[in-house]
This record gives C-alpha cells, structure tokens and sequence, in this order.
C-alpha cells in the first residue's frame, strides 16, 4: 500500500506540473497572457463573463489536460481497486470466520431451549396485534435463527393472547386476506392454549360481510377463548357497536372466564355464557347505562369472583332485584360524577350481596374526592361482607362514619384512606391495645397533625401486651402545604428516636407529603420515596 | 453451617437459611439430616457461587415461592419484567456470567434468581430487530431455505400495514 500511494503521488505530481505549465504564469508572461487569464479567472469565478477567442483556447487547453489527468487518476485507483479486491474478500472469510468463533463461544448456546423459552415468555409483553407489524415480539424472535424459531413456534404461551385491529379501513385495505394468514399462524401457534382476544373497534369497525371470514376462523376456536375485552376505540362508535359486532352473535362463548367490555353491556349483540365467568370489568365512565338490563345482566354472573366496575351517577336508584355473588372476593368500584349524592353506592351495596368479600376498592373519578357525599347507612352496608381484608377507600368519609367503618371490619388486615378524615384518637389508642382491627398489618393514611397518636398506636401494636398484630408497614401521610411540609409536621425533637426505634424494630415506617405519593393507585409494598422524612 | 464444593475445588462455608433459598440443597440437607459432609455442586463454579451466595443472602428470609403463588406468577409472567433495585445493580454482569448464574439458578432450583436472569436477557431482547438480536448474542444466521421462505411470506404479511 505504501509503494502504490508514493506511486500514486509521483503520477499526480506529473499531472500537477503539466497543468501548471499550462497555466498562464505570472511575471513577465503575464504582461503578454495576462489579459486572457484574467478573462478565464474571472470567468471561473462568475456566470456572466464571456471569453474572448483565445481566453476560449486556452481554456479549451485547460480542459483537455484536465480530461487527461482526470482518466490517469481513474486508470490509478482501478488499479488499487483492483490490487485491494483480493485482500477485501478475504478480510470479510476472515470476519465472518470470527463471527463464527465468536458465535461457538456465545454463552447463550449453553442455555437449554426451556429457559429460552421462559426468556421469551417474559419478553412477551402485550397481545399479538392483528394485523400489524412484525418487528416486536414474538415475531422478531421466530426470525433470529433455527434454534430461536423452533424455541419461539413451539412456545404456545407467546401466541394465546391476540389484539384484533377491528378497523374498518385496515379491513378494507387488507381485503381479508394477510389479515387471515397472520390469525392463521396465531391461531395454530396458540395450539390448546386457552386464548385471550382484545377487540380494539376502529373506524366504525368492518361491516358484517367484511368480519365474515374472521368469524369463520374463530368459530372452531371458540372453546379456547376465556378472556374477551371489547373496546370502542372510536369512543364515539356506540351506535354502529350493535351492527359492527352482530358476528358475535354466531360464536358461542362457552368457557369464557373473562370480560372487559367499555360500551354498554347490553348493547353488544352476544349471548355470553356466563356460568364460568370470574372476572368481569365494565369501563362506562362516560355511557348512560340501562340498570335494569345490567342487573339482568349480573344474575347470571353467579361464579364471579373479581369485578371491576366504572360507572357513572345514575339519575335514579340502579338495578332492582338483589344479586347474590357468594363468590366475589374483589370489588372495584369507580364512580364517575361531579358533585353526587352517596345514596348510590348505598343502592348498590343493598342490591348486591357479598358476603365473601375480602378486597374492596372505592374510589371517585371526575371531581374533588369529597364531591361525592357519604350516606350514613354505607358503613353498614359494607360491613355486611364482614370477611374484607383490604380496604381502599378514596372517597371522603365523615368522622363518626369512619370509626363506624373501622370497628365494624375485624378481619382487616389492610387499610388505605388516603384521603379524607383522620382517625380519631381514642380510636387510635384502641387500636394501639388491639381492641380494633387487631388483624391489621398495612396502614396508609392521612396523619396531619395526629404525628404523636400514630406513634402511639404504632408503639402500642409491638408491646409484647399486645395481641394485635403488628402494623408493619405503614405510611403517614401529610397534608400540610406544599412548600417546607417538613416543618409544619409538628415532628418534635423527641419523635425521632421514637421513629428510628420503629424502623430498627421492623417497621416500614415512611412519612410522606400527599403530593409526593401517588395516592389514585397506592399499593403495598410501598417502596420509600427519596422525600420520605423517615429515610433520613 | 453448610459446606459446599465447586467444581473448581473451592470450598464455600455458608449459613444454613441462606444456602436453603436453594431447593435442591435444601433436600439434600433434609435428606442426608445433620451432617458435616461437604456438598458437591460439580456444575457450578467458584465465580459463581460467589455471585449465587451474594444473592441468597441478601434475600435471606424472604418467605420462598410456593406452589400457589408459581402458579399465579406463570399467568403474570408476560407481564411484569420488573426486576427490583438491588437484583438490577446485582445482575449488571457481562453475558458470560448472566448466562452462567441462570444455569446455576436453574441447577440449585433457586426459582426467583432464575427469574430475574430470564427477566434481564427478556429485556436485553424486547423491542430488537433479528439482526440487532444477532449481534447482541453473536448467533449466526442458519436458517434452512424452508425457513428462509417461510419468513419471507411472513414478513409479506406486514408490508401494506
């Protein structure tokens, strides 16, 4: 390479000389020529300047030595092209040889297909969206190599769950055809799987002629299919729901265990068999829902054991004839109003008997936590399922109504009130001795100026006295102003041995301001945040 | 105490609870009863047996899974790949010894270390192309012509979309 570039600069240094003496040259020449190389100059330099005849023929001169020069230089680097193409091809045997020593000391061949497999199961972390792309999972992992392929078609798990685009464009578009193939594939990777099939209705969805041909493949299926949701993706699609899923009507749902639908319940054309329904979730925040029809609805939901409810206000007391759901042990409830009267959930709660309930979550959606007013029959009402473990409720409740709430629950084991009222202290010392909720072991709640009673409780759970259990991880929170909360705690010097005695103890002790929580979808374990003033 | 054996001959003293978060050496010990046998664990290293130890002990006391709640993490396990502060910092090692700790995890039937091996490589690999996949992990293209058409109808699947 060195010779050929010293070759190659003795060439150009020719080359350069030739032109130079070509060129017009300065001194005494220059009085002779120097009109014409002016012209050229600024001829190069302009688009307006015209040559005189010899500026022309010099010029022209110029430009065939240029020609010369140019195609010696081309001749030159063909000829290192040519010198380099050998040692170019065998650089690239040599890379891919590397690749190939590299990739049979991978660590990841040491990795049996089974673990490969559990890889690519967590890998996995939505529904398979048909029709769409094929560059996320699983699809991209079937296109790796041989070993990944046969790991990733062979893993049926990758391919149960499936989101079908319900686009009325995207079908026309499609025509049907690539659309079917891809569910083809799905539908046989999937092989025993029980299936989960997210319905996602866009653009109207396709019209009935155009779903035929999905129908037709999901009908020999439809034994597998335990979890079904429907969502308008439209939001505003309501009314073309009844005609664009009429093709539900032609699959019978025998082992459906699941059901997440956010339009009407009633308004969906199917004849769901609900004698194995567990879960079912209703999203109609924003719907005007026909209660009577739901509550038809919800007398055949006898297995249910979790539901999940967001409903709005209605303007009349809901359902009628009381629904026993001996099964449910998990109730979520959103209601969805601005300012509200309580009357409602207490009709709810009077409708619906659970006795076996154990976790229960209320909240308020679309207004101040306190715009929803909390009747007096309500503690109740919930205490009736006297088995609740778990209580989240974000819905204000009046004083007498909470120690009223929390008396009424023996069984509780968690209880999250982060808004709202706090807990009076005589109730406080009663559950310090164990008297109340002796069961209790997760605590958030609201402690603005009752720092001391919470302290006091927390010390009275660990006495050896006590026969309650212990309240290990608890979280105060504070609602004080958002600027320097810290000192408007009315934590005093001597609090924080009693604190730093608590966390040595065990306790997962954090006070916290209300802001920096995230109070709408609180869980335990609650990891500490860094404004914890515990931590320090 | 529990004395262990690498198949590199290094011996490991460690403390009964930690060294049961293992359930094949927790058997072991329940089959052979008080002993002051040494445990051998020809398919592990000392490298990382280190690695196995640190984890144990830091999840010392933690209640182990059972079979319940196996169960009802196989029908989450698509998805959650959440992998706590601690086994993150923890598992931040190169390929080799990632791949060496999920065989060992998987040899000792430690459940929730294998798990979070299998969450770190499932995260390695989500949201990659094949040809980013097979440089990450140095694995040669291989398939078979079959394959090769198989895949390319495939991909025709997505072309309009």
């Amino acid at each position: 390479m060195h010779l050929v570039a010293n070759r190659s600069s003795s060439r150009l240094n020719t080359v350069d000389a030739m032109l130079v003496a070509s060129q017009p040259s300065h001194g005494v020449q220059e009085n002779v020529l120097g009109s014409t190389s002016l012209e050229l100059e600024s001829a190069l330099s302009d688009n307006e300047t015209v040559l005189s005849r010899q500026a022309s023929i010099e010029t022209h001169m110029h430009l065939s030595l240029s020609k010369r020069a140019l195609s010696e230089l081309d001749a030159e680097i063909a000829l290192i092209q040519d010198t380099l193409r050998e040692p170019l091809l065998r650089r690239q045997r040599e890379y891919s040889r590397l690749q190939s020593y590299r990739a049979a000391l991978s660590p990841l061949r040491t990795v049996p297909n089974e673990i490969l497999s559990i890889i690519f199961t967590y890998s996995v972390t939505g529904p398979i969206e048909v029709p769409g792309y094929l560059d996320g999972e699983p699809w991209n992992l079937s296109h790796v190599c041989s070993r990944w392929r046969q790991v990733a078609l062979g893993e049926q798990d990758l391919w149960k769950s499936v989101l079908v685009n319900f686009d009325g464009h995207l079908f026309q578009q499609w025509r049907g055809s690539r659309y079917g193939l891809m569910m083809e594939a799905v539908l046989s990777r999937s092989q025993s799987r029980m299936l989960s099939f997210h319905l996602l209705v866009l653009n109207g969805g396709p019209d009935p002629q155009q779903s035929e041909g999905f129908v037709k493949q999901i009908i020999p299926h439809a034994a597998r299919l335990h979890e079904l949701s429907i969502w308008d993706g439209d939001h505003d699609g309501r009314s073309m729901i009844p005609n664009t899923l009429r093709f539900l009507g032609d699959i019978t749902f025998m082992n459906l265990q699941k059901l997440l639908v956010d339009v009407p319940i009633h308004d969906i054309p199917a004849q769901f068999d609900r004698s194995q329904l567990r879960t079912l979730e209703l999203d109609n925040m924003q719907q005007q829902l026909d209660y009577h029809r739901l509550n038809n609805f919800m007398h055949g939901c006898m297995t249910l054991t979790r539901m999940i409810l967001r409903l709005p206000f209605p303007s009349m007391p809901l359902l009628g004839n009381s629904i026993n759901l001996s099964n449910l042990t998990s109730l979520v409830l959103y209601v969805y109003s601005y300012f509200a009267h309580g009357n409602f959930i207490c009709n709810f709660f009077e409708v619906l008997k659970l006795p076996n309930l154990t976790q229960l979550v209320m909240c308020h959606v679309g207004g101040r936590y306190d715009w929803v007013s909390w009747e007096s029959p309500l503690v109740s009402l919930i205490a009736r399922s006297s088995l609740l473990q778990r209580v989240y409720i974000q819905i204000a409740i009046p004083d007498d109504q909470l120690v009223g709430l929390i008396t009424g629950l023996p069984n509780l084991v968690e209880l999250i009130l982060p808004y709202g009222r706090i807990i009076p202290s005589d109730t406080l010392r009663s559950m310090g001795r164990g008297n109340i909720v002796p069961k209790l072991n997760r605590l958030m709640v609201e402690a603005t100026e009752s720092l001391e009673s919470y302290l006091d409780m927390l010390e009275g759970r660990i006495s050896p006295t006590s026969a309650a259990e212990v309240i290990f991880d608890v979280v105060l929170v504070f609602d004080t102003g958002d600027d320097d909360w810290e000192q408007n705690l009315d934590l005093e010097v001597e609090h924080y041995p009693r604190i730093v005695d608590l966390l040595e103890r065990g306790l997962n002790i954090s006070l916290v301001h209300w802001s920096q929580v995230d109070v709408d979808s609180f869980a335990f374990p609650y990891q500490r945040a860094q404004s914890d003033v515990s931590r320090g | 105490m529990v004395l262990l054996v690498t198949s590199d001959n290094e011996q490991f003293t460690t403390e009964k609870d930690i060294v049961e978060r293992s359930v094949l050496i927790k058997n072991m010990l329940e089959d052979v009863g008080e002993s002051d046998q040494p445990i051998p664990l020809p398919n592990v290293s000392s490298s990382v047996l280190k690695k196995v130890l640190e984890y144990c002990e830091h999840h010392r006391g933690e209640p182990l899974p059972t079979a319940d709640s196996e169960q009802s993490q196989d029908e989450t396990r698509k998805r959650t790949t959440d992998i706590s502060e601690w086994d993150q910092k923890f598992i931040t090692v190169d390929q080799e010894m990632l791949f060496e700790i999920i065989l060992a995890a998987n040899y000792l039937d430690i459940k929730s270390l294998l798990d979070v091996g299998c969450k770190t490589v499932a995260n390695m690999i989500k949201g990659k192309t094949p040809e980013e996949i097979r440089k990450l992990f140095n694995i040669v293209n291989d398939f078979t012509p079959e394959e090769e058409a198989q895949i390319k109808k495939e991909n025709e699947w997505a072309e309009d979309r």
